[in-house]
């Protein structure tokens, strides 16, 4: 290897790149800051040991799924369903990967690895808006790596803040209602068409109805009906925009700037 | 606790392996149209499972009817007219809290 190399290899860092993507990040790293919050305040209500909630936020790295393993273990629910539940809440990650694998393709094998743990709802929908118009393979990774790690920040800084703050907390502020709130917050946004309407409120049903199914696999069994009733819903229409889809499960996502969409539905 | 740090660790590896599938380990692989169309339903089918079991359910059983259930609704439509993840936590708690200073005590939260 010349000399050269070593400098070569560092500009793939170009720190005004980076500093652009966690810019263009920043609108939904504050909104993720209360979410993570909310999220630590429920860890220290419920068995999660509070450490443990902290940690699961910088490896498992997904609020929806971090927050459905707390309520499940509140539940008593056993291990495997627990990490079924979580493992299916998180599936969305594969298309989210296979629509960002053109930009990684470009890049070292150990930032492919590195950067694949940061691909949040949120900082792939911003890469993918930025990569239409980017074409240099560096500027890629320099700006994904802003903005997807300055992100997590966010979201780790919010779940140790809510820890911290959790078990100062009195009861009649209502803390439990952060979790279904939560839930509401991020489900509504998520129903964009008919075939998630059909997934969304049978998926909804079947769990109330499957409430008594054993091992607490309730939520399972309502989520696959959903979505096998969504894809019957869905026959015939094309294949998801990944972004539009990623988009539509993070609700502050409209507020992406820089090239944001045609018509942002965001008031 | 040695099983909650298995559940965390286990869920933590196959988030990853999710993650990294087609980034590096199945660089030339094609998502078959109709997975992608199951993997775009997975967050509505999941998310509204989860509302209706942290807001209904209570270890299986019916949890009764309390200041819950009007403030998520108020969120939900909040949620729906505002896309905004703020707003809906500020709607929700906010209506949470009012609604049990308003309903009578057997009502309340």
């Amino acid at each position: 290897m010349e000399p050269s190399s070593r400098a070569r290899d560092d500009s793939w860092l170009d720190r005004a790149t980076i500093l652009a993507g966690a810019r263009a990040i920043l609108p939904l790293s504050i909104g993720v800051f209360p979410f993570g919050m909310a999220y630590g305040v429920v860890v220290t209500e419920g068995p999660m040991n509070d450490s443990l909630g902290i940690v699961a936020s910088v490896i498992v790295l997904a609020g929806a799924a971090q927050l459905a393993m707390v309520d499940l273990l509140g539940q008593g629910a056993p291990w495997f369903v627990i990490v079924g539940t979580a493992l299916v809440i998180n599936a969305r990650f594969v298309m989210y990967s296979g629509a960002m694998a053109p930009s990684f393709s470009e890049f070292p094998r150990r930032w492919r690895l590195f950067l694949a743990h940061f691909l949040t709802d949120q900082a792939t929908v911003t890469s993918l808006l930025y990569d239409r118009g980017e074409r240099r393979p560096r500027r890629r990774l320099a700006y994904l790596a802003g903005a997807a790690v300055s992100f997590a920040l966010a979201w780790w800084a919010g779940t140790i803040v809510g820890v911290v703050i959790g078990a100062a907390i009195p009861p009649e502020f209502q803390v439990g209602f952060a979790a279904p709130l939560m839930f509401v917050a991020l489900a509504v946004p998520s129903v964009r068409d008919r075939g998630s309407l059909v997934a969304a409120a049978v998926g909804f049903s079947v769990t109330l109805i499957a409430r008594d199914a054993p091992l607490n696999s309730g939520l399972l069994i309502g989520a696959a009906t959903g979505i096998a009733f969504g894809l019957l819903a869905k026959a015939g229409s094309p294949p998801p925009d990944p972004l539009e889809l990623a988009e539509s499960i993070e609700p502050a996502a409209g507020v992406v700037p820089d090239q944001a969409h045609q018509g942002s539905r965001h008031g | 606790m040695g099983e909650q740090v298995m559940i965390v660790a286990i869920v933590a590896l196959g988030t990853y392996a999710m993650r990294a599938s087609m980034v590096s380990i199945l660089a030339h692989v094609v998502i078959p149209p109709r997975l992608e169309q199951a993997l775009g339903l997975v967050a509505p089918a999941v998310l509204a499972g989860l509302v209706a079991q942290t807001l209904f359910l209570d270890h299986g059983t019916w949890r009764g009817f309390d200041a819950w259930y009007p403030a998520a609704a108020i969120a939900a439509v909040v949620a729906w007219r505002t896309r905004s993840f703020g707003w809906t936590l500020v709607a929700g708690m906010g209506s949470v809290w009012l609604l049990e200073v308003l309903l009578p005590p057997p009502l309340a939260g």
